[in-house]
């Protein structure tokens, strides 16, 4: 390589180099510009959170998780309309563990029932579940001719714990259809009910 | 190798939304994109309307089974190596800011149409939000991409993984479980 071609190759290197790190000065500056204004956007959604007042709805609801949900809400309901719709709209509340209970209830209500595989599965079950009980409860344990119910009572969180740590750790010795577990009560003292809907295997678990 | 325990997927409920704040989420985005890239150098990939995940994600469901699975010295795949059956989960994260029907796949390293020794057997687990409701679909011998749950609606807020039982040395030929893989409907 000649000595013009190597100060023309020297050249648009350096360039190319001063090129690259102009484009990198003015996008941090513009970053910086839009930091600014996300965060004074962010101050003003937080003042509008703290002075919000708070849904109390699905008390049965872990309460923890409760007051922060409310309040988004009634943020949202205050906050004037945002100028991008639809983009960031939240979904909807999924059901409630209540709701989802009381839909395969009523699938199970209505099922006819099938004595042979009924008497057979209860007893199953009856085993299955109550390797997993502990100080808990099977309160009710009842099949019909695709369904099971089962209602289990936890007189504390530690109980319920374990009792789902046994079950969900070794679900596939429990039941090997498909199988729901719902938590339809919750005292303040840590009393827990659960519903368990246990389906045939080959059929689907009513879900809402 | 063994795998090691990757916390934060046994059922905490549901993920925080992501931070929309200043330059922060400039960052993430960025940081989400290389991420990205790196999965799919890996060979895994989310894509709006599904992923395939690498079953070398997933952690044993007890602690003390940590030490059984192995990835294979001639796949990707993850096999048990304890003589007894153990519990093996692989977390999905879905993809969506809605309620939407997904189907799930699982892939054992048996390879194609080979039905011979012993499947893993998965089921997919959807907690809601609150870690107070479990659903389970059918629990399915796990061949070549098979379907181990038709449609199961998944909210955003939920979280899901696959509860597979890995056969161990005990059985005849156990298979490992090379990948699992959804769709929204």
């Amino acid at each position: 390589m000649t000595a013009s071609k190597r100060t023309l190759a020297a050249l648009v290197f350096g360039a190319t180099s001063a090129l690259a790190l102009a484009i990198v000065i003015l996008q941090n500056r513009d970053d910086e510009k839009r930091a600014a204004k996300l965060e004074k956007r962010m101050k003003e959604l937080s003042e509008l959170v703290e002075s919000a007042p708070r849904v109390e709805e699905h008390r049965t609801i872990v309460e923890t998780r409760v007051p922060a949900v409310a309040a988004v809400a009634a943020a949202q309901a205050q906050a004037p309309a945002p100028e991008e719709p639809a983009e960031n709209e939240e979904e909807p509340e999924p059901p409630s563990s209540e709701d989802k209970a009381a839909y395969a209830q009523s699938v199970f209500d209505t099922e006819p029932v099938d004595a042979g595989w009924a008497t057979q599965t209860r007893r199953e079950l009856d085993t299955a579940l109550g390797q997993y009980l502990g100080a808990s409860t099977l309160a009710a344990l009842e099949c019909k001719s695709a369904l099971c119910r089962a209602e289990v009572k936890h007189a504390s969180r530690a109980d319920l714990r374990k009792f789902l740590d046994g079950v969900l750790g070794n679900s596939h010795d429990v039941w090997r259809g498909p199988m729901g577990i719902y938590q339809v009560e919750a005292a303040d003292d840590g009393r827990v009910v659960q519903n368990l809907y246990f389906a045939r295997k080959g059929t689907p678990l009513p879900r809402l | 190798m063994a795998l090691r325990k990757t916390e934060s997927t046994r059922f905490s409920g549901s993920q925080p939304a992501p931070s929309r704040a200043g330059t922060e989420h400039d960052i993430m985005q960025r940081l989400l994109a290389t991420l990205g890239t790196m999965a799919a150098v890996a060979g895994f990939a989310y894509q709006a309307d599904g992923a395939t995940l690498g079953a070398i994600g997933g952690r044993a469901w007890k602690d003390s089974d940590t030490d059984c699975f192995e990835t294979s010295s001639y796949s990707s795949s993850v096999r048990n190596e304890c003589s007894s059956n153990e519990a093996y989960l692989v977390p999905v994260q879905i993809p969506s800011n809605s309620t939407t029907n997904y189907r799930f796949y699982a892939t054992s390293d048996a390879g194609p149409n080979t039905t011979i020794g012993t499947p893993p057997r998965c089921r997919v687990l959807v907690v809601n939000r609150y870690s107070t409701d479990y659903e389970y679909s059918d629990d399915i011998n796990v061949w070549n991409n098979t379907t181990i749950a038709s449609s199961m609606s998944v909210a955003s807020t939920d979280t899901v993984h696959y509860d597979c039982v890995m056969p161990g040395t005990g059985e005849s030929f156990p298979h490992g479980l090379a990948s699992v893989r959804f769709t929204a409907l």
